[in-house]
């Protein structure tokens, strides 16, 4: 394997596993062939954070469905008990059905939010950890 | 076909309407046959590919390996092929009409 190949191997680490399987060595093709074509032996910024961006963004439209069905679950859960309920105090039960909801869509943004920020982390330190692999093994020229 | 069609996918269906393509071949193609201003990245391009193939107007062709690396080729499907015509004689006939209101402009000015 030359030196870019494995740099264009470890950008394509954003992408999902899954894509990756299907995809990378034709995505790595293209990549080469353009190099060669532009006489480099390094990857451009440019390749570098486009590759990180659309892998991203294939990571989040892999998991979007899945945050989507934990937040649905989350605000059907936290709602339950609101289901069936019978109206005693309107002092007490208004102000309670205004703010329910309201609570049920923190916890379910917090649910979210938390969920993509420990995706991003274990992304990151899975991108750290293979670069810095690839610096203690030398480059591969 | 309702649905507008992007630059930079007008420019990669383009890049096939003559036939079969491989990756770096669509890059150069569609920013020729853009006049540049489609320059794609290759992260960019095999986005636009998988979504392109889930509409079924893009398919791979056929897959080699040269110099040890895979080369995959894209082709229109039919449907690809219509929706193509289709843009392209919208674009035209856009073009067309804003001619002809230069043109009488242009006639307006000089009576």
């Amino acid at each position: 394997m030359s030196g870019l190949e494995r740099r264009y191997r470890v950008a394509m680490r954003w992408y999902p596993a899954s894509w990756r399987r299907a995809h990378a060595d034709a995505l790595l093709g293209t990549l080469l062939d353009r190099a060669d074509n532009e006489g480099r032996t390094q990857p451009t910024a440019a390749e570098l954070h486009n590759l990180a961006l659309v892998g991203l963004c294939k990571r989040v439209a892999m998991t979007l469905p899945w945050v989507l069905l934990v937040t649905a679950t989350a605000v059907a859960i936290l709602t339950l008990p609101l289901v069936g309920r019978p109206i005693d105090t309107t002092i007490v039960v208004v102000p309670m059905r205004l703010i329910a909801p309201l609570w049920s869509f923190l916890i379910a943004g917090g649910l979210l939010a938390g969920i993509l920020a420990t995706a991003g982390g274990i992304m990151l330190w899975r991108h750290r950890r293979v670069r810095q692999g690839d610096r203690s093994t030398g480059p591969g020229q | 076909m309702t649905k507008e069609m992007r630059e930079p996918t007008f420019a990669i269906m383009s890049a096939l309407a003559e036939g079969p393509r491989h990756g770096y071949a669509i890059i150069t193609e569609a920013a020729e046959l853009s006049g540049g201003t489609v320059a794609l990245q290759a992260g960019t391009l095999y986005a636009a590919l998988d979504r392109l193939r889930s509409e079924r107007l893009v398919e791979i062709a056929s897959e080699e390996i040269v110099q040890g690396r895979l080369r995959r080729s894209f082709a229109l499907t039919d449907r690809g092929l219509e929706a193509l015509t289709a843009e392209a004689t919208r674009r035209r006939e856009t073009a067309e009409r804003a001619l002809t209101r230069l043109r009488a402009r242009a006639r307006g000015a000089l009576a």
